[in-house]
């Protein structure tokens, strides 16, 4: 009983009876179980018994449990435990049961004998299928189901003809899983049987459309002419289930099938739209803005952007402010900027026909299927369809797409709108290197957006044969070129070839490339295997360096990371100007490693004053945040309330201390005790620590309450740290 | 982060801002102008219905909302004022006051116009609302956890096999890129050999259930006590229980916090595994506030509460023998390298917004296809869970079948794995 105890918790005048002793489960024993169950006790012990006997009853348990399933209120918790029980006395008792109840519990005895499949209920629960109540015949149909085998299936299958409503319903659903149990067991021809023969009665709906599915599964080749049937079907219902069946069967023959009830792939008589291409977009306020250019440019649909301008872009980059969200676009060639603010809505673009939802249905499904008869298909109707259906198309592509979909994809990135975003994302996604060897091959000629794209795909593919266009292209006379050339570099040049981008920051051509300039160093430099030698080599451009590119320089040794480019960091802020210095702390500040506190301290104490305090904030973010042991971490927080200066940076300490308790930190959130400012916070920290240390920890937390108690800190903290103090003694 | 009923009611009515010059005019348009009058053409509208719409339901129907080809008709709560709120804000973006009403989702269902229904009652629920609007022809959008057992969730992934109706689980995380890029790089070996998997439960011992000291029941038609208890064992009304969030978590004695995020960080966790149609092999009891798993292929996956990198709420860390990856609710990722990045530019959508998720689910009604939470993934990520709380529960190691979906050698799990229904309801 010990363990049932525990579980019945008395809050004032509530007993909630839940299970809060996890993972300290001790066996009940059934005895006592049984004992609650056959007591006066209260529902609710009796409620949490059957739970229990779930786990560990056995057949002794069955007649006190079944003694409830006349009791409106626990005959629901009795059958939780009759299910799980092993044996057949559970069986017996709930066939015992179907002479004695009616109505709903009626209907729960039958449910539970389905559940346990017990083959010795069948000819009682077929007499139910007839009984006056319709639930309970329905429920019998469902039970039969459930247990399966050629008895039940004697009985249902006159009930399909004899019964109505929904007892009807549940006999065709009951023989569906009879069915399905057969076709799993490998008896394909009595499910077939059972399958035509729901499909073809008058049942809802849903059954037949279930009962088709099941046929074409049990029928192999002679299958796919129903399955053509369905893909044919004005009925999309029917189309429904053809799709998914055909998706379930796989294989080159489901894929010709669906390529057979395609339809004829043309492009029509479509005006050509003015195509919408979302440029850049941005969502935020102030010096906030979070760049949500791929959800903007997600959520263009048909060449026509509808969206409301609110924090499901990008969460909240500026709380409290009312953010905006600014595009730039362009329609039909022409760029156009807009701002629409917060809750505000927006539509952009004229809408194109839609292509033919059937057909792209089917495409989806050939492509989900990935056979070469259906990616052959996708390809056709990716080079030769309409609009829309190039759009659906070249989307499917990007996903299962092989070598011969890249001059497809090719020639639809030079178009603009969706097709070209669709196109250059397939062009990165498509698997294989082949992809890659056509993609370089490609680049021997394109031009233009096309070239672009090719460049894109290149440097997000990793194709590093692609380098060394992409470093002429750094030169192209075509800016757009240009640009998607240093972002390819950034993603491809290896060590030795790093001076190209380096030299591009010392002297850009365009101020617009510094930016770009920057991302591709990050790029690149992260991605060496020896970082030290790239921090290395990027100090090499520092004297001649103008002051915009040194900062570029410090951002891209914060972003890179390790221990060559932190003690260049660390240096620089000390030595460097002090626009130099103020980019060091900001970046050392989100720092993602804890090695870089030491420097944060250094710089914290004898660094720029005008610095300081920014560099000890970074210092108590490692303490706070990062991963460091618990005595470093401690150490880390005795170190910065020493160089700390302000009441606000030892306030953050003491949040340090409270989130990690321990005995130091005990100690040390009550030195500020004496400081009459943070006296009341050092208190509630010293009480809130205290309270979470073990009992080995008692003798500090009596000095620290004791500490605490004489520092004077108002009625209610000294209470608690008087409650505390009388609770370790001492 | 959700969108409320005031925030839309603010959006100013129609106006024009800029005029351009021969190409397509932008507007800034109301909710109205969005709503109704903006719908796309019948033809391509998807019909909804929305079933339990409480505080997460009315922020899900929200971004179904904001979708031109959805047109939300019905709405189903047990409780009164939960269906006149959904109803108001369905008739404001709509312009019109049809939006019809129901008490019991079963009607609803009925309707035969109704091509989808968003469920997002409380977990209870979810799982028997899902198999029935299935079964009557709807495609399913359901909060999670899905299920609240192994059996559930086997039956849910057979249940929408067997009527072809699309399902998408509430797992809005599997559409956010940040977290997305992090399983690519587990997949395609960025990380090395993939050796540890990190989740974040919110939790691994609480339970909502339970049985309170009766109050008087209140009239049906303001809180149906019958139907909100559904299929869970019957207990006195008491309004403790009618949270919905909580109640009967992962089925009561068994189940709760793990179910609680980790439908979704060990959901993510089982994609970056490549484990969506299975299950770990070997099971774990708590050890040092760590609860652990071992797939068949080696990989562990761990469950712990502390540790994580300040990345936001639902984090998880995928460990390979090269490197690491680690992402949160913040949209950001951290890396063992920013070379793991290669110059892609992932972006940082944070405060896991719902709607791509609602995206992709109405193309694949559309399409026909499979979302990417669709219902044979939520089951094994669900089995996963479950079969961590029974190791939780019973406090001892567990090996566990994932083919046969049964645990090896122990009795006393196996009975774990499902639960009865309380009559009437059955599937």
């Amino acid at each position: 009983m010990r363990s049932l105890k525990c579980m019945i918790i008395v809050l004032g005048t509530v007993l909630l009876l839940t299970a809060p002793c996890w993972a300290q489960q001790q066996p009940a024993k059934e005895a006592d179980l049984i004992a609650v169950l056959q007591s006066d006790g209260p529902k609710a012990e009796k409620a949490l018994a059957c739970k229990k006997l779930v786990v560990w009853g056995t057949e002794a348990s069955v007649p006190a449990l079944a003694a409830y399933l006349n009791d409106p209120e626990l005959a629901s918790w009795a059958r939780i435990a009759l299910e799980a029980i092993p044996g057949d006395a559970p069986n017996q008792a709930l066939r015992a049961s179907l002479g004695q109840l009616k109505g709903r519990l009626l209907v729960g005895a039958i449910n539970s004998l389905g559940v346990r499949r017990d083959e010795g209920a069948v000819a009682m629960l077929a007499e139910k299928l007839t009984d006056a109540d319709a639930d309970v015949a329905a429920a019998a149909a469902t039970a039969l189901g459930h247990i399966g085998g050629p008895q039940a299936v004697a009985v249902l299958t006159p009930a399909l003809n004899t019964s109505t409503g929904i007892v009807k319903n549940a006999v065709a659903e009951g023989l569906l899983f009879c069915a399905d149990r057969f076709l799993a067991e490998g008896k394909k021809q009595e499910a077939r049987e059972i399958y035509d023969a729901v499909r073809k009665a008058d049942v809802p709906k849903p059954r037949r459309v279930e009962a088709t599915r099941g046929a074409i599964l049990a029928s192999g080749k002679e299958g796919l002419d129903l399955l053509a049937e369905c893909l044919a079907s004005n009925d999309k219902d029917f189309f429904a289930i053809g799709l998914s069946t055909a998706r379930e069967l796989k294989g080159a023959e489901v894929s010709k099938v669906l390529v057979g009830q395609l339809g004829p792939i043309q492009k029509g008589e479509e005006k050509k739209p003015a195509l919408l291409t979302i440029k850049k977009a941005e969502y935020g306020a102030g010096d906030r803005w979070a760049d949500v250019t791929q959800a903007v440019a997600a959520a263009v649909r048909n060449n026509t952007l509808r969206i409301t301008a609110s924090n499901a872009l990008a969460g909240d980059p500026a709380p409290g402010v009312v953010k905006q969200l600014r595009m730039v676009y362009a329609i039909g060639g022409q760029e156009q900027t807009i701002a629409v603010k917060e809750n505000d809505s927006v539509v952009l673009g004229e809408s194109v026909a839609p292509a033919d939802p059937r057909q792209v249905a089917i495409l989806e499904a050939l492509g989900d299927i990935g056979d070469p008869v259906g990616i052959e298909a996708i390809v056709k109707a990716a080079r030769d369809g309409s609009w829309g259906l190039r759009l659906a198309a070249i989307r499917i592509l990007g996903r299962v797409g092989d070598a011969q979909a890249v001059p497809v994809l090719v020639t639809a990135a030079a178009e603009g709108g969706e097709l070209a975003q669709a196109a250059a994302e397939g062009l990165i996604q498509l698997p294989g290197s082949d992809v890659d060897a056509a993609i370089v091959e490609a680049l021997r000629t394109a031009q233009g957006p096309v070239r672009v794209a090719l460049l894109r795909a290149a440097g997000d593919r990793l194709v590093t044969a692609a380098l060394p266009s992409a470093i002429t292209d750094m030169d192209s006379g075509d800016p757009a070129i240009r640009l998607a050339a240093i972002e390819a570099v950034g993603m491809l040049v290896p060590l030795e070839q790093l001076d190209v981008l380096i030299r591009r920051l010392v002297t850009p051509r365009t101020p617009e490339e510094v930016n770009l300039v920057k991302a591709a160093l990050v790029s690149a430099c992260s991605r060496m295997p020896d970082l030290d030698a790239a921090a290395n080599k990027l100090m090499t451009a520092w004297n001649n360096a103008s002051p915009d590119a040194r900062l570029v320089i410090v951002e891209v040794l914060g972003a890179m990371g390790g221990s060559r480019a932190l003690a260049i960091l660390g240096r620089l802020g000390k030595e460097g100007d002090d626009a130099v210095q103020d980019a060091v702390t900001r970046v050392l500040g989100e720092w993602m490693s804890a090695d870089a506190g030491p420097v944060l301290l250094d710089l914290a104490k004898t660094g720029n004053p005008k610095y300081r305090i920014r560099a000890l904030r970074g210092y108590i973010r490692i303490a706070r945040q990062l991963e460091v042991p618990l005595e470093d971490r401690i150490a880390m927080c005795a170190q910065a309330l020493q160089a700390a200066q302000r009441p606000e940076e030892k306030r953050l300490v003491l949040e340090v201390l409270r989130r990690y308790p321990t005995s130091t930190g005990l100690q040390l959130a009550v030195t500020l005790l004496s400081d009459a400012e943070l006296r009341p916070e050092a208190a509630d920290s010293a009480i809130q620590i205290a309270e979470k240390l073990p009992a080995s920890d008692a003798a500090t937390v009596a000095r620290a309450m004791d500490q605490v108690i004489q520092a004077n800190v108002g009625a209610e903290l000294t209470q608690k740290a008087q409650a505390i103090r009388k609770k370790v003694g001492r | 982060m959700q969108v409320s009923k005031t925030q839309l009611s603010r959006r100013r009515f129609l106006r024009t801002v800029m005029l351009g010059s021969g190409v397509a005019v932008p507007m800034l348009v109301s909710p109205r102008a969005m709503g109704f009058a903006g719908l796309a053409p019948a033809s391509e509208r998807i019909i909804l219905g929305a079933i339990g719409i409480g505080n997460r339901g009315t922020y899900v129907l929200a971004c179904f909302l904001q979708e031109n080809d959805v047109e939300c008709v019905a709405v189903a709560d047990v409780k009164l004022f939960r269906r006149e709120q959904a109803k108001r804000m369905v008739d404001e973006r709509n312009g019109n006051t049809n939006c019809k009403t129901y008490r019991d989702f079963r009607e609803l269902l009925d309707r035969p116009d109704i091509d989808a229904v968003l469920i997002a009652t409380g977990p209870n629920w979810h799982w028997l609302a899902s198999v029935l609007a299935a079964k009557a022809g709807k495609d399913v959008y359901c909060e999670k956890p899905c299920t609240k057992n192994i059996m559930q969730s086997l039956s849910l992934a057979e249940t929408f096999r067997r009527t072809g109706r699309v399902f998408q689980a509430g797992t809005q995380r599997r559409n956010l890129p940040h977290f997305a890029f992090a399983v690519e790089l587990a997949q395609k070996g960025r990380l090395g050999k993939l050796h540890t998997l990190y989740a974040h439960p919110a939790g691994m011992s609480t339970s909502m259930s339970g049985w309170a000291p009766p109050e008087p029941e209140p009239n049906k038609e303001e809180i149906d006590w019958d139907l909100y208890l559904g299929p869970a064992a019957w207990r006195p009304f008491n309004k403790r229980f009618l949270d919905g969030f909580n109640f009967e978590k992962g089925g009561g004695l068994v189940g709760g916090g793990v179910l609680e995020w980790g439908s979704h960080c060990v959901d993510l966790c089982q994609w970056a595994n490549q484990a969506d149609h299975t299950a770990p092999v070997e099971y774990f009891p708590p050890e040092n506030g760590q609860v652990s798993a071992v797939y068949a292929n080696g990989v562990r996956l761990i469950l712990r509460e502390t540790g994580w990198l300040p990345l936001g709420s639902c984090p998880v860390r995928f460990e390979g023998d090269k490197g690491w990856v680690e992402a949160g609710d913040s949209g950001k990722l951290a890396l063992s390298s920013p070379a793991l990045l290669a110059g892609r530019k992932v972006a940082e959508i944070g405060g896991y917004p719902a709607t791509f998720h609602v995206r992709d689910f109405l193309d694949c009604v559309k399409t026909r296809g499979k979302p990417k939470a669709n219902a044979d993934v939520a089951c094994h990520s669900h089995i996963t869970c479950h079969a961590v709380n029974i190791a939780i529960f019973l406090n001892r190691k567990l090996r566990f079948d994932p083919v046969k979906y049964e645990f090896i050698g122990d009795d006393e799990a196996n009975r774990l794995r499902g639960e009865a229904l309380r009559e009437p309801w059955r599937v």
